[in-house]
């Protein structure tokens, strides 16, 4: 019997072009400025009109500074992308969740949120961590600007069909790990190119029992596995979550859509091309020490050293992380001081994660020399932290409290770490540069996050 | 007619897991202008990329190359700093994906890095992904180009490839109405 992938697939097939690939129909489309932008200058160039306009949502949150006082002007990106991206929107008539807009946030953060992503659509957007939307059992798939211009163009998208696999976790989940963790942990079992060609489905206990904003953190992280879609069959909790989201379904339309997911869910006799189970029972939390996100162990762990009979790239690849992360190889990892925390993203942006922290945080300070920022994944994660007076909390202790957006995750809104200084991070890529020229990228989850902030170090 | 054999010297060799990031960092992504983003490409990686890529050739790498972030300004800066192909072990999906699209060649290739040093030129037949090592008189097995993209990449990306198609079709049309 098919999986969750394979039936939103068949169903989605226009036409099968060669042995491998396909046209799909596209239900949804999001734009960000960033690449919503450079999308419409392709439309204009080609003289092309969107063809169903009432499936597309655009939100900014690349370029946008997220420091308030900087939010409107202070970043050059933004000055000469987000005029252009406004009007782009405005000729070809887009609902736009603009700045200062209760829906506006990062465009993979209030999808689910609002309801506009649901079970059994496809979803494509110009950025790769769109597969984050099958945490609610959804086909999502990042695509580049081409792409992107020509799902406008024609509500379809050419793609290849990946293979499907299964990753169950089970066991007993210590307190203390979060999502981020699980993932991380994942990454680092089997390397960041384990995932090249296939569709990932996350099964299992822990799964089941994580709520839509832990698995969406999962299935962010899965083209960090080389992944294109990552996916949750919809069950009790993605119905509960959505019942209340302001685009989701109502009435009738919520009925059927129910019956749906039944139709659509991987069941006990659906066939995966490869399946892996992980036993996450005592694993500790994890941070990254390297330059890539399979370079990850426990906190309370040590800089791997290179192990006997590694292949040359191994070494090479170890070698570039040392230098570049200014660490040596079996230096114990509570041993590094940070310089900066940042708490936010797409992976870690959400309400669930900052209501934790907040316990943790309460009547405790930031440690003297670390700058920490908290930045709202989106204007409702914002408004739900400020009214539940989370937010105090974290100013209160000294953390910065910013506006949503992708902020210091993607070096393109003008913050960035500054070279040879390190940051914990809770965002997804520690790539050489990608938090600005020379900074040293940390993966954490938001509660290690917070811990080393407190600390001043990896705690 | 479609080009089917090219021949290029390799003047970059890379490593596993090159992302989309340090092709083109995020600071840069203000313009989809090609000389612009060929100027930049790998500045944080290898500085010397554009000056040795200047007279056009190939670049070939390991696995997973091309990983990370969508952005097409990859693709893009990597042909403009003159590579004429890249041959990889493995590409991650979405880059090859882009590559194609913006028209810029990608073979898979598992034995290219073991095989092959910069300087060598090599000679790489897109139909049938057989590549001959001219300097080191070696061949390699790499994965032939799909026609369908072939006839993209002579037509110079997707949108130029879909334009002809469409202007086809209408010509069709118009024989249909004669």
């Amino acid at each position: 019997m098919n999986t969750l992938f394979e039936k939103l697939w068949d169903s989605h097939v226009i036409e099968q072009l060669d042995e491998e690939s396909y046209l799909l129909a596209v239900d949804r489309i999001y734009l960000h400025d960033l690449c919503g932008t450079f999308a419409f200058q392709m439309m204009k160039e080609n003289k092309k009109d969107i063809f169903r306009r009432e499936n597309v949502y655009a939100t900014p949150d690349h370029t946008l500074p997220s420091r308030k006082d900087q939010r409107k002007d202070a970043c050059e990106i933004s000055r000469l992308i987000m005029p252009k991206f406004r009007e782009g929107c405005k000729r070809y008539g887009i609902t736009l969740f603009d700045t200062g807009d209760s829906h506006q946030g990062i465009v993979h953060i209030i999808g689910p949120e609002t309801g506009l992503s649901l079970p059994g659509m496809t979803i494509v957007c110009g950025d790769s961590h769109t597969c984050t939307h099958g945490a609610v059992g959804a086909l999502a798939m990042g695509v580049g600007t081409s792409e992107v211009y020509h799902a406008l163009a024609t509500t379809c998208v050419i793609a290849k069909k990946p293979k499907t696999l299964k990753i169950e976790i089970k066991g007993r989940r210590k307190e203390d790990i979060s999502a981020m963790d699980i993932i991380l942990f994942i990454i680092s079992q089997v390397g960041i190119d384990f995932g090249v060609g296939y569709a990932v489905e996350y099964t299992g206990e822990v799964v089941r029992h994580m709520n839509i904003d832990e698995r969406c953190t999962l299935c962010n992280l899965t083209i960090e596995l080389g992944a294109e879609y990552g996916m949750v069959s919809p069950d009790k909790t993605t119905l509960e979550y959505l019942r209340t989201r302001e685009y989701a379904p109502s009435g009738d339309n919520w009925d059927a859509m129910k019956e749906y997911c039944g139709q659509i869910a991987t069941t006990s006799e659906s066939i995966f091309d490869r399946e892996i189970t992980f036993d996450i029972s005592g694993i500790s939390r994890q941070i990254s020490w390297g330059v890539d996100p399979s370079q990850t162990v426990a906190v309370d762990g040590r800089v791997p050293e290179i192990v006997k009979g590694s292949s040359i790239a191994e070494k090479q690849s170890y070698e570039k992380a040392y230098a570049y992360m200014d660490l040596r190889a079996g230096q114990a990892m509570s041993e590094i001081s940070v310089d900066y925390v940042f708490i936010g993203s797409c992976s870690n942006g959400r309400i669930t994660y900052l209501k934790q922290i907040a316990e943790l945080v309460r009547g405790k300070k930031v440690a003297e020399g670390v700058t920490a920022w908290i930045v709202p994944g989106s204007a409702q994660v914002k408004k739900t932290a400020e009214q539940m007076g989370i937010a105090e909390i974290f100013t209160k202790a000294g953390f910065s409290w910013g506006e949503p957006s992708c902020s210091l995750c993607v070096g393109s809104n003008g913050e960035m770490i500054p070279p040879g200084k390190r940051c914990v991070s809770t965002t997804n890529r520690n790539f050489i540069g990608r938090q600005g020229r020379g900074a040293r990228t940390h993966l954490a989850a938001p509660y290690t996050a917070a811990l080393a902030a407190l600390n001043g170090r990896i705690v | 007619m479609l080009q089917t054999k090219v021949r290029y010297k390799v003047l970059e060799k890379l490593g596993d897991h090159i992302d989309t990031d340090v092709m083109t960092p995020g600071k840069y992504l203000t313009s989809y202008d090609p000389e612009y983003l060929g100027s930049i490409c790998l500045c944080d990686l290898e500085p010397d990329f554009p000056s040795k890529m200047a007279q056009g050739g190939i670049l070939i790498a390991g696995k997973n190359f091309g990983c990370g972030s969508s952005r097409e300004t990859a693709p893009i800066a990597l042909k403009a700093a003159g590579t004429k192909m890249v041959i990889a072990e493995e590409f991650a999906r979405i880059f090859y994906r882009n590559a194609l699209n913006i028209g810029l060649p990608c073979v898979i290739c598992k034995k290219i890095s073991e095989n092959t040093d910069v300087k060598d030129e090599l000679e790489v037949d897109l139909e049938t992904g057989r590549i001959r090592n001219l300097t080191k008189g070696t061949i390699m097995e790499g994965t032939p180009i799909p026609e369908d993209l072939r006839a993209q990449l002579s037509a110079g990306g997707l949108m130029a490839y879909l334009k002809i198609k469409l202007e086809e079709g209408a010509e069709k049309e118009d024989e249909h109405s004669v």
